[in-house]
């Protein structure tokens, strides 16, 4: 067996297919390499601009114009915000921008003071092209021509040796089955997987010389694990290929039927299973939940308002009504809306993933992009942060005001901001400068990629497996 | 003869499993795609219904901030374009800047995986599909020694390709034409909407172009099957140029385009928003704060002091106003051109030609949001002059009630078809070039 790897091999080298298929998946490397470093320097601009924050300006200004002597006011609202904050993009985007998109926008963290929100804001990238032509990340590389690759080292792996009459030489040395078919099977794929890792490795070079890949500590033991993950990929759609070709006695239909399969699952399995999780779990949109809260919330003013008429609000004129006796239960009410928008997404996203597995592709997908930092486990935590920061900021808010409190401050007609409401405001800027959005660590990712990464190689060992079956009973003649 | 031709490569098919899987993507796939980007089209639309009419119920704060929307297309669920990300309203302020409402939240895996709409589909799967029907038309009857037997009859070889090509896109487009009117029932079962007249030309037109398509692909697998002395070559070739035409190039326009022509980042931009409001901000308060001084000075009655203020204030804002509209107007243009750019130079690929048309004329491309935006902000300006025609008075809530309502406008039929005449004529030109090369190289083939 040891022989015919080595034979395998040395063929491969021999007639240059080794090299071809090396030759085309690094300049498919380098040239997602090219259109991908346009986004990212573009990136790293919009996150420089962000950081560059006016600060001697920046706050709400609630200044009282007038106030004559009946005590009643007047008042001009000059209010202006500091920069939304924006995620820093890192370098192994280039290699799976995943969800980097959904968590690229802005965050703002109030925008009507004293009432704090955390809000998205919309994507402001205008060139709608952009988005639906966007540079091919590595990911996309791999996912097409690589696998492409891999299905070619495999399709004509048995039946092409039949045609050619030389598989029933080889069988009439006396070898056993097992392994020629151990020997072949084994020796194109390495050359396969020795070619995407030179690829990836002159790649990673020049990714590294261009962007601080490595500066990221993590990212040695990512790129290693990312590299292992493409090449479980490649052996799964490489023993694919072989079963076809084991399957049938001609090569041009083997390689009809492996292109056919490699359109399918490359391209229309995981888009497809994602809108069918869509279907069957729906999402309420983030305004209609916004908008679900803003009636509950009213409805609650009203009803309150409606059983005690005769209550006092002590509103301080801008800021309309606020029975301050009712808003720990509307606080309580928006809180499970919140959570059970949260429950239906978590709900609708487990489902997504759980049906994109069924093409390899999918798990492929899942295992690079939470490796690149830009996963499922990421997006959740990037939402949670959001979460936590508007908590944070609620709770510090709401602990300071009330009603009469807010009368009390702007009681003076001056120009100058109180001073209790300016250090509030700092320390609302202090907690939203000092929040960092948090990271996924290597040992986090580990343990959820765990199930793609079993799957492929189920996957692989399933198909050799069955490939061997077909290959023993295969029509040598 | 070339009739005789084409039908006989037709039957043949049928009996292929080619034609099985051809028949299976369109009328199974096809109609799933469309079945759920309904459903979603049916929840963007409730959702625009309840937040137009949340902002028609709202009182307070009309005078300092509106807010104008426009509804999803329908055909949206046929043909996605850039919906998933389109700007579906604005926020207008008579002292901040305008903000950008987007469609409501999709699944974020979303972004991972690409939308399989029609769009996809037809551009992606079925021109690859083409290229696989059509790949062994002349090398696979070279292989099969049947070409030459045809060529012995003394038919003129631009009649067998033309024959073929025939044939071969005829087994490709009535799968497909029975497919779109699975998709159609489909749509109008779940949606229940019923479409007007323009929407039908509209469907028309895309089914038409769609074919076009098909067909140019299909000229693409004959002209690299005449290229190719075995199958397995034509295979190869064939896949090189469907990943060059279909997938390469597009992007590779649109990144030269951004790299052409730029636009501020939307950091740089909100910076430049934030730093021309705060310079109105500051100027307003420095001629308050005398004009307050002068008036308690006076002991001016609290009604007067508020028309002095606004008096002060009103021309500042439309100053203000002026200029945030011209630094976004500005900025529109550049992406404008970027996008125009990036159109222009994808225009080599056919599934970037297909992808301009099939959006233009369902209202999901880029042209129908550019118009929204120019329309939307074309009212939004003119709204507060409009309530304030006495800045010193607030309006009451009949002069608000009474001005003119947002409309949204759709493109009419004629600009889309307008629009749609360069990528078309650059399908037409891209169909006549393989044509010619097709028959000449054919016309040179070894049938031996």
């Amino acid at each position: 067996m040891r022989n015919l790897y080595l034979h395998e091999i040395r063929a491969a080298i021999a007639s240059g297919s080794g090299i071809i298929a090396f030759v085309t998946m690094l300049a498919a490397f380098i040239i997602s390499l090219g259109m991908m470093y346009g986004e990212y320097e573009r990136r790293i601009e919009n996150h420089n601009a962000s950081l560059s924050i006016p600060t001697n300006e920046l706050f709400f200004d609630q200044v009282w114009f007038y106030e004559d002597e009946s005590g009643d006011r007047n008042n001009s609202n000059n209010a202006t915000m500091p920069l939304g904050k924006v995620k820093k993009p890192q370098p192994l985007m280039f290699i799976a921008r995943g969800l980097d998109t959904e968590m690229r926008q802005a965050v703002d963290f109030f925008s009507a003071f004293p009432i704090v929100d955390v809000s998205v804001q919309p994507d402001q990238e205008r060139n709608l092209l952009t988005l639906l032509f966007p540079a091919p990340d590595l990911l996309f590389m791999i996912r097409t021509v690589v696998m492409l690759l891999a299905m070619m080292a495999g399709y004509a792996l048995i039946c092409g040796e039949r045609e050619a009459g030389t598989l029933k030489l080889v069988l009439t040395t006396g070898v056993s089955r097992a392994a020629v078919f151990a020997g072949k099977f084994l020796g194109a794929l390495t050359v396969v997987s020795i070619a995407f890792l030179l690829a990836f490795l002159v790649y990673v070079i020049i990714l590294s010389s261009m962007t601080p890949l490595f500066a990221d500590g993590e990212a040695l033991i990512r790129l290693i694990s990312i590299a292992a993950v493409g090449m479980l990929a490649i052996a799964v759609f490489f023993s694919l290929a072989v079963l076809i070709s084991a399957s049938t006695r001609n090569s041009s239909h083997s390689l009809v039927i492996t292109l056919f399969l490699w359109l399918i699952l490359v391209f229309t399995v995981p888009g497809m299973t994602s809108l069918a999780a869509q279907m069957m779990a729906p999402v309420d949109s983030d305004e209609k939940v916004a908008r679900l809260k803003f009636e509950k919330a009213t409805a609650l003013e009203r009803a309150y308002a409606e059983q005690h008429p005769d209550e006092d609000t002590t509103s301080s004129g801008s800021y309309g009504r606020r029975y301050d006796a009712v808003q720990p239960q509307i606080r309580e009410e928006l809180r499970k809306l919140e959570e059970e928008h949260a429950r239906k997404r978590r709900l609708q996203m487990t489902l997504t993933t759980d049906l994109a597995r069924l093409s390899p592709i999918g798990s492929l997908t899942f295992a690079v992009t939470g490796l690149s930092r830009n996963g499922l486990a990421d997006y959740r935590i990037y939402r949670d942060d959001l979460q936590e920061i508007k908590t944070a900021i609620g709770a510090e808010v709401n602990s300071i005001f009330s009603n009469q409190r807010i009368g009390e401050m702007f009681g003076r007609s001056n120009f100058d901001l109180h001073p209790e409401l300016k250090n509030i405001v700092y320390t609302l800027l202090g907690l939203q400068a000092e929040h960092a959005f948090r990271a996924v660590d290597f040992a986090t990712v580990w343990s959820l990629i765990w199930v793609d990464i079993g799957l492929l190689a189920t996957i692989a060992i399933v198909l050799a497996g069955f490939a061997f079956f077909l290959f023993s009973r295969y029509d040598v003649r | 003869m070339i009739a005789t031709i084409a039908l006989k490569e037709l039957l043949l098919s049928f009996t292929t499993v080619r034609f099985l899987i051809i028949v299976l993507v369109c009328c199974l796939v096809m109609p799933v795609s469309v079945a759920v980007l309904s459903g979603d089209w049916l929840a963007q639309t409730e959702d625009y219904r309840e937040r137009a009419s949340l902002e028609e119920r709202r009182v307070n704060g009309k005078d300092s901030e509106i807010s104008v929307f426009r509804p999803i297309p329908p055909l949206s669920a046929l043909f996605n374009g850039v919906s998933q990300r389109a700007i579906n309203g604005m926020v207008f302020s008579d002292n901040a800047w305008t903000r950008p409402l987007a469609s409501g939240a999709r699944n974020p895996v979303h972004s991972i995986f690409p939308t399989v709409d029609l769009t996809f589909i037809i551009g992606v799967i079925l021109s690859g599909l083409a290229i696989l029907l059509a790949h062994d038309a002349i090398a696979g009857e070279k292989a099969d020694a049947t070409l030459r037997m045809m060529l012995s009859n003394a038919i003129p070889r631009s009649s067998i390709v033309l024959g073929k090509w025939l044939g071969i896109s005829a087994a490709l487009i009535i799968p497909f034409l029975l497919g779109m009117v699975i998709n159609l029932l489909v749509f109008f079962m779940i949606t229940g909407t019923v479409l007007s007249a323009e929407y039908w030309l509209a469907i028309g037109l895309t089914t038409v172009i769609a074919c076009c398509y098909l067909a140019a692909f299909v000229l693409v697998g004959i002209a690299i099957s005449a290229f190719s002395r075995s199958i397995a070559q034509a295979i190869f070739a064939g896949l090189a140029a469907w990943g060059l035409l279909v997938i390469i190039m597009p992007q590779v326009g649109v990144a030269a385009a951004s790299s052409l022509q730029s636009t501020p980042t939307p950091q740089q931009m909100e910076k430049q928003s934030r730093q021309n409001h705060m310079d109105a901000q500051h100027e307003i308060r420095k001629t308050n704060r005398p004009l307050a001084a002068e008036l308690k000075a006076r002991k001016a009655p609290h009604r007067e002091a508020n028309i002095s203020r606004r008096a002060n204030e009103w021309p500042k804002l439309s100053a203000y106003r002026a200029r945030q509209a011209a630094i976004e107007q500005d900025f529109d243009n550049r992406v404008a051109t970027q996008e125009d750019l990036g159109m222009l130079l994808s225009l080599v690929s056919p599934a970037a030609c297909l992808n301009a048309s099939l959006a233009t004329l369902a209202d999901t491309g880029v042209h129908a949001q550019r118009e929204f935006i120019s329309s939307a902000r074309r009212y939004g300006l003119g709204y507060f002059d409009q309530i304030f025609s006495d800045p010193t008075q607030y309006p009451g809530e009949e002069k608000i009630a009474g001005v003119e309502r947002y409309q949204y406008r759709p493109l009419s039929l004629t600009t889309k078809i307008e629009l749609v005449l360069l990528p078309v004529a650059a399908l037409i030109v891209f169909i006549a070039l393989f044509a010619a090369v097709t028959v000449f190289r054919f016309n040179h083939y070894d049938a031996r």
